[in-house]
């Protein structure tokens, strides 16, 4: 039902909207001035985070809300996990429009920005959608720009290549969603996912049901199988190297942000909110694939040489990390294990950034930067640089005092909480617990290796630094976040622990976070968010 | 300024003189190594004020000069009360030596490398302030996160020392010395969130405290169940037992040494070996007693081992740092020979020994430096009766073997007297029987290794220093002395020697005066774990298992 509320609610991707609207336009009178494309969006993205953030984020979210604090209208969920999650899609797509500013690039630079703005406008769809078609709809709308601007002012095979391998696997793991989805409708009789009605009932009813409705595995499994395509888990993990290799440094930064916070934010939204607690199946299929992918993962990374082939690799074991958060806290809901892959997403996602926005700098258009051996002697040849890209490495490999370290802290927690809450099931979180240490400290070694290529090598001649002010301004704000999370990481931490607690309550009522009802959610949260910033 | 601001201007002056370097090294090479100096003087300065100011007979073992800050402190949500790190820090018994020692050596570690940096200078004592801020953080820190933020971080300021200023393999060197300690330090990290965890779940709070001290008496309030007991500590182990490093995971420690620059060697043994024995005695015994008694007959003989293998491995090599490298190896095992005696002459030498090794070692590998840049080899074959070019060298460097072979009258005596009376005590009174010929085995052992000691370190004093005078022929001479030769000990050289001599004196004379301000943190850390088991020690007979234990408590 589209009335008044609905419309409020969608204002941000309205905005963005016109946006798009008016990139696409004028883009086509304007041709000469391409270097204000990015600015422009930049400012938009900005604008649109400040009224977010200061001046009106009680009218974006919290002016209608009920004595739960959530608020279902219709196929919209309104809590602060979407709330924060989408104040960060608008930090992300700032840092993205920057990102993707090429100097020397003069056409089609606004439909680049253009189709990073449709990628935005998914993201915060999939943030707030209770819908399964919505949730599609978002899903896709993160999909088509990447597809396009993967392919966008690129003519060489590899880019070719690795654009269409990404398509087809893409469209393919979009059908598995829809399968997966359409039993999910079967089960509940209704696209609605949370509520009363909605399908979480359904599934809770057909695990209680005897005999247990076969379907629950069935839809899970394809659930799982469609959106480990997006977030590059095993065994669906396959393309990533591939394609980051042969696209571009920004188009691979990219990659190794949008799709997977939209994988992941489905599968929050999705998976965790269905699968009724004490299911063993809903947490076994996470913590198996999280092994599988994070070990995989870093042992491959471990043999490339080609920079974007080891990041591909490390961004499967970033994933298989963050599973370890979902597996847990569908095992013991208390365990704060979705907040702790929010922060990891986030200190994730920033370093991702960085890392590329450094690789984007440091190249050009004729001389790309492909090789390991390519960074030889940066730390001397180019101090700022080395240093952005050796605090993201030590921030990947979780190093304290940088943003990867809390995430570490946050994911190892919420496993051994759901080692201590899941009853009998204890050993299997020990054992998760165990691989991902060892995982984190396999992964060491290949960041390591670069950062000693860059300070512990000569050089081997200067690279071109072709990137222009858009990458080296990713670069540097994403650094700056890093570090800055990592020195005091309550801020975020605690808005993550909020957007945990607020995330729709199971309804089949065996969840231990039930025992516990929420005091409330809503305004006064929103003021303890700030006490968390001490 | 009280106590606490002083101690944290301690621990922040060489981190903003890390970052000062950045525009020092703009402005000249020698501006760089007279900021750094200044900077660790001052920090030197500040520590001693701090030390001397602390209690002499150890106060009643809390913690001195405590500085707290909420450093992540969220609200608790309805779904999971907030984790609470502060950052406390403050000095006890334990650390308040230990910290002095890193401020010492880190103005040595500066003078000794004057001359024999000269590749991106700037850079490289920012390395080493970093370094020594990290060292001193571990020291001090009193939450249990906030020590392993900078246990983790002194990595990085190390990696960069190696990796950069290094000899020929220092690329593997420092790799592999990155990558032993953090898959230790990684296991160590879940032993922590276990610890606390289970604090959280059983203290009645529900709250994460990540306060060491609180945490402490948590869980002897309510200890954890002994199968996890072990996992934990098995973890704990992991990280702390490859720093030591105990034998058979040392075999990164020679390799990194070898390879590391003069001021890096230094601090390693100096130092940063000692937050391994460190972690033992600040978390491992007190937090699990119960599993540090069931494990200690296996760690006294992985000590044991270590020290007889240490000195063994030390006798054979030609390569002056390795075999000072190797005897590392020995000192250290030592250390934990006395720690997990438990009783107070063992864990109060354990404690001293780590003092003692940090001087010893510390100058030892100062003066291989000295050796290399006048000679550049470290090859004992190449070299012979240096005494007679380099008299003073030569007696800084005997005093430094005399120490390190535990001579009465220098520092090392009165730790491995100690230690080794404590393990004697601990074979003969405080073993169960079934215990008490390994114990004998392993004190025995472990006196054979002083033996060792003495031959291996008399034996290369000897070479190096005696006989006919021999020098590699193509040497090249420093720019000071195309005419003379080699120069003896220049004064910035003897300054960064002497007040390491001082303190080996000092402690060899007056050892009371540094074990009086141990004493009692040492027996609060310690003595849960001493506390005789009855139950091992009469299993078969319950009057007697209900008779020790209600002895036990009166006495306690």
């Amino acid at each position: 039902m589209v009335d008044g509320t609905t419309i409020r609610l969608l204002s941000s991707e309205i905005v963005l909207l016109g946006v798009l609207a008016f990139l696409f336009l004028a883009g086509t009178f304007v041709r000469r001035a391409h270097g204000w494309w990015p600015v422009f969006t930049a400012l938009a993205f900005a604008a649109l985070l400040a009224i977010y953030g200061f001046v009106d984020r009680r009218f974006a979210d919290f002016q209608i809300s009920d004595s739960q604090g959530i608020v279902l209208n219709g196929p919209l969920v309104v809590d602060l996990f979407g709330l924060l999650l989408r104040q960060f899609a608008l930090v992300i797509g700032l840092l993205l429009a920057l990102l993707c500013w090429r100097r020397h690039e003069e056409e089609l630079t606004s439909e680049r920005m253009g189709m990073i703005v449709a990628l935005v406008i998914g993201l915060l769809i999939v943030a707030r959608a209770n819908d399964l078609v919505l949730m599609f709809v978002g899903l896709e709308t993160v999909s088509i720009p990447t597809y396009v601007l993967m392919f966008l002012g690129r003519r060489d095979r590899g880019s070719a290549e690795s654009t269409m391998k990404y398509f087809f696997l893409s469209v393919f793991s979009s059908a598995l969603v829809l399968y997966g989805f359409s039993f999910l409708f079967g089960l509940g009789g209704s696209t609605q996912l949370v509520g009363a009605g909605g399908i979480q009932e359904g599934v809770a009813r057909a695990v209680a049901g005897s005999p247990a409705s076969p379907l629950v595995p069935l839809a899970l499994i394809l659930l799982l199988g469609g959106l480990g395509f997006k977030i590059t888990a095993v065994p669906f993990h396959f393309y990533a190297p591939d394609v980051y290799q042969g696209t571009t440094n920004s188009n691979a930064g990219l990659l190794s942000v949008a799709p997977k916070i939209a994988g992941f934010l489905a599968l929050i939204r999705v998976y965790v909110a269905i699968v009724p607690e004490r299911y063993d199946l809903g947490w076994q299929l996470p913590l198996g694939i999280a092994v599988l992918t994070m070990t995989l993962g870093n042992v491959c990374a471990l043999w490339q040489r080609d920079l974007r082939r080891m990041l591909a690799y490390s961004s499967i074991a970033h994933s298989g990390y963050m599973l370890m958060g979902i597996a847990s806290t569908v095992a013991a809901a208390r365990s704060g294990g979705i907040a702790a892959v929010i922060f990891y997403l986030i200190a994730y996602s920033l370093t991702s950034l960085a890392v590329f926005g450094a690789f984007a700098f440091l190249e050009s258009q004729d001389r790309p930067l492909q090789r390991l051996e390519d960074l030889s002697g940066l730390g001397k040849s180019n101090p700022l640089v080395a240093t952005a890209i050796a605090v993201s490495m030590f921030s990947f490999a979780g190093i304290p005092i940088l943003a990867g370290f809390w995430g570490k802290f946050g994911l190892f927690t919420s496993v051994l909480q759901a080692a201590q809450g899941a009853q009998g099931n204890a050993s299997w979180f020990l054992f998760l617990a165990i691989a991902g240490a060892v995982n984190a400290a396999i992964a060491a070694a290949y960041y390591l290796r670069l950062i000693s290529t860059m300070y512990f090598q000569e050089a081997r001649g200067n690279l071109p630094l072709g990137g222009g002010l858009g990458p080296f301004a990713t670069m540097l704000a994403s650094t700056i976040l890093i570090v800055g999370i990592g020195l005091f990481p309550g801020i975020t931490m605690q808005r993550a622990r909020l957007a945990d607690e607020s995330l729709p309550q199971p309804s089949s009522g065996t969840r231990m976070r039930a025992e516990h009802p929420p005091a409330q959610p809503g305004f006064q949260d929103l003021s303890r968010a700030d006490e968390g910033s001490r | 300024m009280d106590n606490s601001q002083i101690l944290l201007a301690t621990v922040l002056l060489p981190l903003f003189g890390a970052i000062l370097m950045g525009p020092c090294a703009r402005a000249g090479d020698q501006v760089a190594r007279g900021v750094a100096l200044l900077v660790t003087c001052v920090t030197l300065y500040f520590a001693s004020m701090v030390i001397h100011r602390f209690p002499a007979d150890g106060g009643t073992g809390q913690a001195f000069a405590v500085f707290d800050y909420a450093w992540f402190v969220g609200a608790d949500v309805a779904m999971a009360p907030a984790p609470r790190i502060q950052f406390n820090i403050g000095l006890d018994g334990l650390s308040v030596w230990l910290f002095g020692l890193s401020a010492l050596l880190m103005v040595s570690a500066v003078l000794i490398s004057w001359t024999a940096i000269r590749d991106r200078v700037g850079l490289f004592y920012g390395m080493l302030l970093l370094l020594e801020s990290g060292c001193l953080g571990v020291f001090v820190a009193r939450d249990i996160l906030l020590f392993y933020v900078f246990f983790e971080f002194t990595l990085i300021p190390l990696f960069f020392l190696v990796g950069i200023w290094g000899s020929e393999d220092r690329r593997y060197a420092a790799m592999k010395f990155f990558l032993f300690t953090l898959a230790g330090s990684v296991l160590t990290f879940l032993g922590i969130l276990a610890l606390v965890l289970w604090d959280q779940h059983h203290s009645g709070t529900g709250q994460m405290r990540f306060m060491i001290d609180e945490l402490t008496t948590g869980l002897r309030a309510h200890p954890l169940p002994p199968g996890l007991q072990s996992l934990v500590f098995l973890a704990l182990f992991a990280g702390f037992a490859i720093k030591v490093p105990l034998f058979p995971l040392h075999t990164w420690l020679p390799l990194a040494h070898v390879q590391a620059p003069t001021a890096g060697s230094v601090i390693l043994a100096g130092v940063l070996l000692k937050i391994g024995t460190y972690g033992f005695v600040r978390f491992s015994i007190p937090m699990l007693p119960d599993a540090s008694r069931t494990f200690s007959p296996w760690m006294l003989w992985l000590a044991a081992i270590g020290i007889i293998y240490g000195a063994l491995v030390a006798l054979v090599q030609s390569d002056i740092k390795r075999l000072i490298a190797y005897s590392s190896v020995s000192h250290l095992g030592f250390c934990m020979l006395g720690l997990f005696a438990f009783n107070r002459p063992g864990v109060q030498g354990g404690t001293l020994q780590m003092i003692n090794h940090g001087l010893s070692t510390g100058g030892l590998f100062a003066i291989v430096g000295l050796i290399y840049e006048r000679y550049h080899t470290r090859e004992i074959r190449d070299l012979s009766g240096l005494a007679r070019r380099l008299p003073r060298l030569a007696c800084c460097m005997l005093l430094f073997t005399f120490s390190s072979i535990g001579l009465p009258g220098l520092n090392g005596f009165a730790g491995e007297f100690l230690i080794l009376l404590g393990i004697f005590q601990r074979a003969y009174s405080e073993s169960a029987f079934a215990y008490q010929g390994q114990m004998l085995a392993i004190a025995v052992l472990s006196v054979s290794g002083v033996v060792l000691g003495a031959w291996y370190m008399l034996w290369l004093v000897q070479r190096l220093f005696f006989g006919p005078l021999r020098e590699p022929a193509q040497h090249e001479p420093t720019q000071h002395d195309a005419a003379a030769g080699v120069r003896d000990l220049s004064p910035r050289e003897f300054l960064a020697l002497a007040p390491l001599l001082v303190f080996v004196i000092w402690i060899g004379l007056q050892p009371g005066f540094f074990l009086n301000r141990m004493g009692p943190t040492l027996s609060r850390l310690t003595d849960a774990a001493r506390a005789p088991s009855p139950v091992v020690r009469f299993q078969n007979d319950p009057t007697m298992v209900r008779f020790a234990s209600g002895q036990v408590s009166t006495r306690e």
